[in-house]
């Protein structure tokens, strides 16, 4: 079966360049984070992917929504991050929004990698997020719409090689 | 947080028994750290082959349990499966700390050594 019709199968539509895969919106939890990366793997059946590529998806999702239930939503657990995927021809664009606090200064932070000057106690102990998501994502682009925070990135799958 | 230590000279060896080190269980993973390298004075083998993946979250957990250390114990790691390596990788951590490809491996290298 084509994957065209798979997609309409699961109820999304098909636009003129892209494929919007789906929308969904999950709880502003750890739990909703990882229910929605859950859903997100069984979507694209990571089977077909370079297991790097699927590592990179993982690790940059997880990192974008613990950021949001962490730090917009504060740990409130309260409130919702809505989820819009569409497959581009290189992988998957990403767009999520959500009602909590904007970044700080209305900009998405650098984040910063260990410090090789430093010894292992003496690294700072946050801001690898942010740096884990600028390695894996393209695109990566912060808005502040009204009162909601808008994020969009790319992340890029390659298919696997159908010989190996 | 389920964590399994035991002297194994010259380490004390903390085995992670969980799937993750992450936003949800970092706290977690602190807390349960402490009582265990409070139990003597060796350095710290933290085996991670049990732990399919961690997070920003729990890679701050593993720098506060070595601030806590400090100066004079050293952590190191063994067995990490590749999405934690990604991530020690990407963040540039496997620069500044000893990882061993395996706990075996961790404890021959010390016994060529002497």
């Amino acid at each position: 079966m084509p994957p065209e019709t798979n997609y309409q199968q699961a109820g999304c539509r098909t636009l003129s360049n892209t494929r919007v895969l789906t929308e969904f919106a999950v709880p502003a939890t750890a739990e909703g984070s990882r229910g929605a990366i859950t859903r997100i793997l069984t979507m694209i059946d990571p089977a077909n992917y370079a297991v790097d590529d699927i590592y990179a998806l993982e690790i940059a999702l997880a990192e974008v929504l613990n950021n949001i239930v962490e730090h917009a939503y504060e740990d409130t657990g309260i409130g919702q991050i809505e989820i819009a995927i569409e497959q581009i021809e290189q992988g998957l664009a990403f767009a999520i929004w959500d009602d909590g606090e904007p970044m700080p200064a209305g900009r998405l932070p650098l984040g910063h990698a260990a410090d090789p000057e430093l010894a292992p106690h003496e690294q700072d102990e946050g801001g690898y997020g942010l740096f884990l998501i600028r390695q894996l994502a393209r695109k990566l682009r912060y808005h502040r719409v009204g009162d909601r925070n808008r994020l969009s990135f790319r992340i890029s799958l390659e298919a696997k090689d159908p010989d190996n | 947080m389920q964590l399994l230590s035991e002297f194994q000279s010259p380490y004390l060896v903390i085995t992670v028994d969980e799937p993750r080190i992450d936003a949800a269980s970092a706290v977690q993973f602190k807390d349960a750290m402490r009582p265990l390298v409070e139990q003597g004075t060796e350095n710290i083998l933290l085996d991670l082959n049990r732990v399919d993946s961690i997070d920003s979250s729990g890679l701050g957990a593993v720098i506060a349990v070595m601030k806590y250390l400090g100066s004079g114990r050293a952590l190191e790691l063994a067995g990490l499966r590749p999405k934690v390596q990604a991530v020690f990788r990407l963040t540039r951590m496997d620069n500044v700390m000893r990882i061993h490809e395996s706990r075996a491996s961790a404890l021959e290298q010390v016994a060529r050594a002497s």
